[in-house]
């Protein structure tokens, strides 16, 4: 346990060492929240709260759902993907692979270190800000716990899905194009921006079949008390499912990738 | 049980053929033709606890491919790899825990921090107890001089001084074996001294089996008692260094100065050497030839029947001239070790 311990104290530290990387991220996001802010005050154009066909949204909801998606998406991002393609491409990966311990774990647990440093200077000013300046609604601490249970399945979906692209490196090096389609899939599906409530019929029953949506739209519906008992059941059942069917698809391809490595640069 | 036992190993690639040109490329691109390349050839040998070996061979002899099998990282085409009794590619995880790997070209310290926090995470990493784990740091800081950099932040380290970090990080949990891939690469004299002097202090205390490959003959010489020569993905010598020495290195030089120029050395192929060399600034001559054919006194007689010498000298074989002699003559008959 201390070697987990000791993984995300290095890469809190590692996070300590581009100050000027943290201060423009978390301006960037704060500018993204910005944009929805205005937007969705404009969509609303002075109504409190509109009618969709599954529930009802306000205004003052909507810009909850803003502030806690911008959230979510500094919890569940991970560099996978990058440091993946970027060590196989350059044969680097074998530093990993020396190791007595799995990959996936060490990338895990660098990740989580990395959680530890954004949570006190990125998330925590996201979250000042936003209810300084945003006036969003106000959360029933009753459904906290709930979020935090999809909140943490969001995270190892997202985490399965950049790891199992980050893989496909070993078969194809350059990946930015897989990279991509998952960033648009989940762009689209996940309820980043746009909640999947607003969906029409059609879309979204194609959308309950996938996994993005565990990412951010349940964990938001939930924290917003949007999810009755039995969709908050549904969205844990789901995110259990994918997260080991994902899981099952990482420890294969690994194996397969064991059997494909091809140590580039000597 | 030999703490590496290597039968029959093979590893093969796929790798594409690429035409030339853009007709080639817009070719390949619809349909890639595959070729074989075997980069290890049914290698065997078997190294016991305690023996520090130079894995020896041309760039792209197949060496660092043998030995990412031997760590577990490849997985052979054919044959059988075992470390300490373990597969390991199969073990990958528990082969790991008694072995240590550098890999010259490549650092597995934590590039934005300090040095010493990458050797904490090698303590949890290996479960080294508290007191093992400061008596080999300091061990190990003292022999390397890691101690002024210690908390300096990786990228911050000079080439050599990384080097010396990488090595100590592997070697803290006192594993049984080492591969070391070209550690001293693009180090300065007193850096690779240091390293030396480092592997033979564990050698030494540790019984530490070392598997070395090097492009620098001064590694050779002043570590290794047996050398694994190999060309081609094959075993090419398999012996104790002296014997390398005797058998291959049978070419010595003679260096003579001499007061008066000869007009022809010509008169020296009569007496069957072929590799002369006379350097009129110096007014010097340089013989090579094999010692069980010729010898330097036969010779400075009939230098000093024709000129008077001033000086003279008679240099031994280097290591490097007989490696350099077995790199480019292949067909000189392959020596194998019988254990």
């Amino acid at each position: 346990m201390r070697l987990y311990g000791q993984i995300m104290l290095n890469a809190v530290q590692s996070g300590t060492t581009y100050r000027f990387h943290t201060f423009i991220t978390t301006a960037n996001r704060l500018v993204a929240l910005l944009v929805q802010f205005f937007l969705w005050t404009a969509l609303y154009a002075g109504a409190s709260a509109l009618s969709v066909p599954i529930t009802q949204v306000s205004l003052d909801e909507m810009i909850t759902y803003a502030v806690f998606s911008t959230m979510i998406s500094m919890i569940v991002a991970n560099e996978n993907i990058e440091t993946l393609s970027q060590k196989i491409q350059t044969g680097n990966i074998v530093t990993y692979l020396i190791r007595p311990i799995g990959l996936f774990r060490s990338l895990l647990f660098e990740t989580l270190g990395t959680k530890a440093f954004a949570a006190l200077f990125e998330i925590i000013p996201i979250l000042v800000v936003g209810y300084l300046f945003f006036s969003p609604a106000e959360l029933p601490l009753s459904n906290l716990l709930g979020f935090l249970i999809a909140l943490f399945n969001g995270f190892m979906v997202y985490f399965l899905l950049t790891f199992l692209v980050g893989m496909s490196s070993f078969w194809y090096l350059r990946i930015f194009h897989l990279s991509f389609v998952l960033t648009h899939l989940i762009n689209f599906f996940s309820g980043i921006v746009i909640p999947i409530w607003f969906f029409p019929k059609a879309l979204y029953a194609v959308t309950s079949w996938l996994p993005f949506d565990l990412i951010y739209y349940h964990p938001l519906a939930i924290l917003l008390g949007k999810a009755d008992v039995s969709q908050t059941l549904f969205a844990f059942a789901k995110g259990a499912a994918w997260i080991a069917v994902l899981a099952a698809a990482s420890a294969i391809a690994w194996m397969a990738a064991k059997r494909k490595v091809v140590v580039q640069g000597g | 049980m030999p703490a590496i036992r290597v039968r029959n190993l093979s590893k093969s690639f796929k790798r594409p053929i690429r035409s030339p040109g853009m007709r080639g490329a817009l070719q390949d691109l619809l349909h890639r033709r595959y070729e074989e390349k075997k980069a290890v050839d049914d290698l065997s040998f078997d190294i016991p606890q305690g023996e520090i070996v130079g894995y020896l061979g041309p760039n792209g002899a197949g060496k660092s491919t043998s030995i990412k099998m031997l760590v577990g990282i490849l997985v052979p085409t054919a044959g059988d790899v075992t470390i300490n009794g373990l597969v390991p590619y199969k073990n990958r995880a528990a082969t790991a825990k008694g072995i240590g790997v550098v890999f010259g070209q490549r650092s597995q310290l934590w590039w934005d921090i300090p040095v010493s926090e990458t050797f904490q995470l090698m303590k949890y990493m290996y479960k080294i107890p508290d007191n093992r784990y400061k008596r080999n740091i300091e061990l190990f800081a003292d022999v390397l001089g890691i101690q002024e950099f210690m908390h300096v932040a990786v990228r911050q380290l000079s080439l050599g001084q990384r080097m010396r970090a990488d090595l100590c990080a592997a070697l803290l949990h006192n594993p049984s074996i080492v591969f070391l891939d070209e550690p001293t690469i693009g180090l300065d004299v007193v850096v690779k001294k240091k390293i030396r002097e480092f592997l033979l202090e564990v050698n030494a205390e540790y019984q530490t089996t070392i598997l070395l490959t090097t492009h620098d003959m001064q590694d050779v010489e002043k570590l290794c008692s047996r050398i694994i020569l190999i060309n081609n993905g094959t075993k090419a010598f398999d012996g104790p260094l002296e014997r390398m020495k005797t058998e291959f290195g049978a070419g010595e030089t003679l260096s003579v100065q001499v007061e008066g120029a000869v007009e022809s050395w010509d008169g020296l192929r009569l007496l069957g050497i072929g590799d002369y060399r006379y350097d009129p600034e110096s007014s010097t001559l340089t013989v090579r030839y094999d010692k069980r054919e010729s010898n330097p006194a036969l010779l400075l007689s009939w230098i000093m029947g024709r000129t008077s010498v001033v000086d003279f000298t008679v240099k031994p074989p280097e290591v490097e001239d007989i490696i350099r002699a077995m790199y480019t003559n292949p067909e000189r008959p392959v020596l194998q070790e019988v254990l």
